[in-house]
C-alpha cells in the first residue's frame, strides 16, 4: 500500500509517519506533501491507496484537494482521511459529502491515530 | 460531544476555554501536564518563541498567540518527536514548526469548543523570537506546562454577537 500524508507542518508529517510504522499495516511507500497542490502532483504521478490530509494549509487547502479528488474518476478507490484541528460540524458534514472515510481531530493521541489508520487500511484491502 | 447549549462563548474576556484547549493539546499530543500559574517565575532565556495564528470562520475572526520559553519549546519538541534529549540539538526551523503546530492546535481546539458548528480557516503560523512577554498584562493568560510558563494572547476582531453572518 502507498500512503500520501499532506500537512504543512513537517513535524506533524513526521509524527504521522512514525505512527504509521507502529501499525501492522503493510506499507510499501509513504509520500509527503506540504499542501494540496503538491499532493495533487504526487497523486497523478503515483498509485496511492490511502490519503491522509490536513485541512488548513497554504496554496491549496485540504478541502479543495478533496473536492478535486472527488471530481476525478481516477481516484474513486482512494481511501481518504482528514486529520485536522477543525472539528466543526460544518467541516465534518462537508467531509462526508467528499467520500472521506475517517475524520480525526487534532489534538489526538498516537493510539487513536493508529486505530484510525488500521481501520482505513482495512478499507483499502476490501 | 459538547452540545451547542453548553458550549462556552468565544470571548476576549474568558480565558477558561483557552486554558482547556491548552490542556487538551498538551496532554493528548505532548504528554504534558498543565497547571495554573500565579507566578511565571524568573527565566534567564534571552528570548522567547512567539507563535501567532489568525482565524476566520466567516462570522468571527481574530488571532491567538503563544509565548514559550526555549526550554519549554524544546521539551514539547522532544515529547512530540520522540527525540532523545541527549541527541544533538534539532535545527531551529524544526522547533519553530513544532511551536507553530502547537499554537495551531490550541487555536483550533479553542474554536471547536466555542464555535463547534462552523468550519474555520487558520493562517499558517508565524513563529519569531522575541523578548519575554510582559507579565503585568491583564489580557494575557498564563499557565504552566510541565512546570514551565506559557503565555497566551488572543483577540477577536468581530464578535459573534455583533458580526452579521456571511454564510
Amino acid at each position: 500500500m502507498r500512503i500520501l500524508i499532506v500537512d504543512d507542518s513537517s513535524m506533524m508529517r513526521a509524527m504521522i509517519k512514525r505512527v504509521v510504522k507502529m501499525t501492522r499495516v503493510p506499507v510499501d511507500e509513504i509520500l509527503e506533501a506540504g499542501d494540496g497542490a503538491e499532493a495533487l502532483e504526487l497523486l497523478e504521478a503515483h498509485d496511492v491507496q490511502l490519503l491522509l490530509t490536513d485541512i488548513n494549509m497554504p496554496v491549496m487547502n485540504g478541502a479543495d484537494l478533496l473536492r478535486k479528488v472527488a471530481r476525478s474518476d481516477r481516484y474513486r478507490k482512494l481511501t481518504r482521511v482528514i486529520i485536522s484541528t477543525d472539528g466543526s460540524t460544518q467541516r465534518r458534514e462537508e467531509a462526508a459529502g467528499l467520500s472521506v472515510r475517517c475524520y480525526l481531530k487534532k489534538p489526538f493521541s498516537p493510539e487513536v491515530l493508529r486505530d484510525v489508520l488500521t481501520h482505513a487500511a482495512e478499507t483499502v484491502r476490501v | 460531544m459538547t452540545s451547542s447549549h453548553t458550549r462556552p462563548k468565544l470571548s476576549v474576556f474568558d480565558g477558561a476555554p483557552i486554558r482547556d484547549a491548552v490542556s487538551a493539546v498538551a496532554e493528548k499530543s505532548f504528554f504534558a501536564i498543565v497547571d495554573g500559574c500565579d507566578d511565571p517565575g524568573v527565566t534567564t532565556a534571552p528570548f522567547w518563541l512567539f507563535a501567532f495564528v489568525r482565524f476566520d470562520d466567516g462570522r468571527t475572526s481574530g488571532s491567538l498567540a503563544c509565548w514559550l520559553p526555549p526550554e519549554l519549546a524544546q521539551m514539547l519538541f522532544d515529547s512530540f518527536s520522540g527525540r532523545d534529549p541527549a541527541a544533538p540539538t534539532p535545527p531551529a526551523h524544526h522547533v519553530d514548526d513544532l511551536v507553530g503546530e502547537f499554537s495551531n492546535m490550541v487555536c483550533g481546539d479553542w474554536l471547536s469548543r466555542c464555535h463547534g458548528q462552523w468550519a474555520f480557516q487558520l493562517s499558517p503560523p508565524i513563529v519569531v523570537r522575541a523578548p519575554r512577554p510582559d507579565m503585568r498584562s491583564t489580557r494575557r493568560l498564563w499557565v504552566k506546562v510541565n512546570d514551565r510558563p506559557l503565555a497566551i494572547d488572543w483577540d477577536l476582531t468581530a464578535a459573534p454577537e455583533s458580526a452579521p453572518a456571511r454564510r
